[in-house]
């Protein structure tokens, strides 16, 4: 998920941004923001992605440790070949899986996986989750997360529930034109 | 030396025809492409070119309403567009991250806007003189932009795709309350029914223009529809747009500026007379009413910001070093 090196790159890093709906529910990734830290990441992440819908946790991971590969990448074999063998006594660390389920969908939570390296983390994925067969796969490192807790709720993410207003449905306008309507028509 | 360098061209070029094949094939099945996924370099060019724009249009477009929230006439109404433009903000945000899923980088985005050379919306070039103009934005701004946003929620590139999705969800509480606004104030006194007159009479021209040009002068339609980028032509979201808005902005008495504005039955459709195009593409090449204005406020914005993005620098290094 590298910006392809393409210019010299003196913005602030990229971080991908996730967010859960509701305690239980896998994280959903929504996009990126680019901030100086991980904390001021989940700032920015709040402020751009949590006014709805709704959300109850949030993780940021800078976008350069994602490994993503979507199913077109996995038919050339060559990508294993990308990283350096793996020395079998290193230990393994935890990486998440996540996976696109449909077309239109985001890049959604699968599951947690160890392995060695993020080629290797992949590789195993692709094994253990093939059943849910996703269109398109990534793993990062569980340690690259920062996330919010869930004392943050309160002050992060439930005060965009009273406001009401920012929904469609506050506003009756098909009421209102067919009540104009009628009306004229009683005049004519 | 030389022939073996042609020979390998020759074979990139074979082997470019069969994925060129293979892409176009994948969007006739519906597929969504996603980072990762071979593209044609003209493929990736045009969307790079299409979202960039959109998201700046999303950025500059927070400065006509944003210039009426302390003149909001209720707190309702303050809250209301404080959120709308906030939302457009966040808008931005979802835009520069699908044009850096295809290499643009967010720094390079910003400073094209910046110096005035990336384009925008042109519709953000036209001043919005009074509060009904807030309404107006709202219902016929807001509701042109739905028309082509749902398009492009269907489009074929993953990415731009779901931003779309999210975009266009938010956007209908834009249009609902701008329309709400606007039959209020239509329904109301004299005073309030001439402010929505002459707003609607100021907006209704270029509003159609936001569709672009006619598809007889729109010579990237072909391509963008073939990849499934775009689904339809300007023309025909247009025509739409019109159909829809006439019947009920008529309803409120409200009176459109075109003397030849009709109803054909044959087509059913709303057939509007011509579009000044010159004062389009005057507009486009920075003679707007507002060009100027906008990216001077967007200027000071980012140089205002700059103690805080130094802030930020200064803070991230020291917590960098505490860590070492």
């Amino acid at each position: 998920m590298k910006d392809d090196g393409k210019m010299t790159d003196t913005q602030w890093p990229r971080f991908m941004v996730f967010q859960q709906d509701e305690a239980g529910h896998p994280y959903v990734h929504n996009g990126t923001v680019h901030a100086s830290d991980p904390e001021m990441a989940l700032l920015i992440a709040r402020d751009i992605f949590s006014r709805r819908p709704r959300a109850v946790g949030m993780w940021v991971v800078p976008a350069d440790v994602i490994f993503s590969k979507t199913l077109e990448e996995l038919v050339d074999p060559s990508w294993l070949e990308e990283f350096p063998p793996v020395n079998e006594e290193t230990e393994k660390r935890p990486y998440y899986v996540f996976g696109k389920f449909s077309q239109q969908a985001h890049c959604e939570q699968i599951g947690e996986i160890g392995a060695q390296s993020p080629q290797a983390a992949m590789k195993a994925a692709v094994q253990t989750y093939a059943h849910r067969s996703p269109l398109m796969w990534w793993v990062f490192p569980v340690h690259a997360v920062t996330a919010s807790t869930p004392e943050d709720i309160d002050s992060m993410y439930s005060p965009v529930l009273d406001k009401s207003y920012r929904e469609q449905s506050e506003y009756p306008t098909v009421t209102m034109m067919r009540q104009i309507r009628a009306h004229r028509k009683l005049e004519d | 030396m030389y022939g073996a360098a042609v020979d390998d061209v020759e074979q990139n070029q074979i082997e470019d025809q069969d994925k060129l094949a293979a892409f176009e094939a994948r969007i006739a099945r519906g597929e969504k492409i996603e980072p990762g996924d071979w593209m044609p370099a003209d493929y990736r060019r045009q969307l790079t070119r299409m979202i960039s724009q959109h998201a700046h249009s999303e950025i500059v477009g927070m400065l006509p309403e944003g210039a009426w929230i302390t003149a909001a006439p209720t707190l309702r109404r303050k809250l209301i567009l404080l959120a709308k433009v906030q939302d457009e903000g966040g808008h931005g945000q979802y835009l520069y991250h699908a044009a850096e899923t295809l290499g643009a980088a967010r720094e390079a985005m910003i400073d094209a806007l910046l110096q005035g050379k990336a384009k925008y919306s042109s519709i953000f070039n036209y001043p919005s003189l009074t509060w009904a103009d807030i309404g107006t934005i709202g219902w016929l701004v807001d509701g042109a932009a739905i028309m082509n946003q749902t398009m492009l929620a269907r489009c074929s590139y993953g990415p731009y795709s779901r931003a779309m999705v999210r975009i266009c969800m938010e956007e209908n509480f834009h249009k609902k309350q701008g329309q709400e606004m606007v039959i209020l104030l239509s329904q109301g006194t004299t005073e309030q029914r001439e402010m929505i007159q002459d707003a609607i009479t100021r907006w209704w021209w270029p509003t159609l223009m936001m569709f672009g040009p006619h598809d007889s002068d729109s010579p990237n339609t072909p391509i963008l529809m073939k990849w499934g980028i775009k689904t339809r032509t300007n023309d025909e979201l247009r025509q739409d747009f019109i159909n829809q808005m006439v019947p009920d902005l008529q309803a409120l008495g409200l009176i459109l500026p075109d003397p030849d504005l009709r109803y054909d039955e044959d087509s059913g459709n709303w057939q509007t007379g011509p579009i000044d195009w010159d004062e389009f593409w005057q507009v486009v090449k920075g003679n707007g009413p507002m060009n100027k204005e906008r990216l001077a406020a967007r200027r000071k914005a980012h140089e205002d910001g700059t103690w805080v993005r130094e802030a930020m620098a200064a803070y991230a290094e020291k917590q960098a070093a505490v860590a070492i």
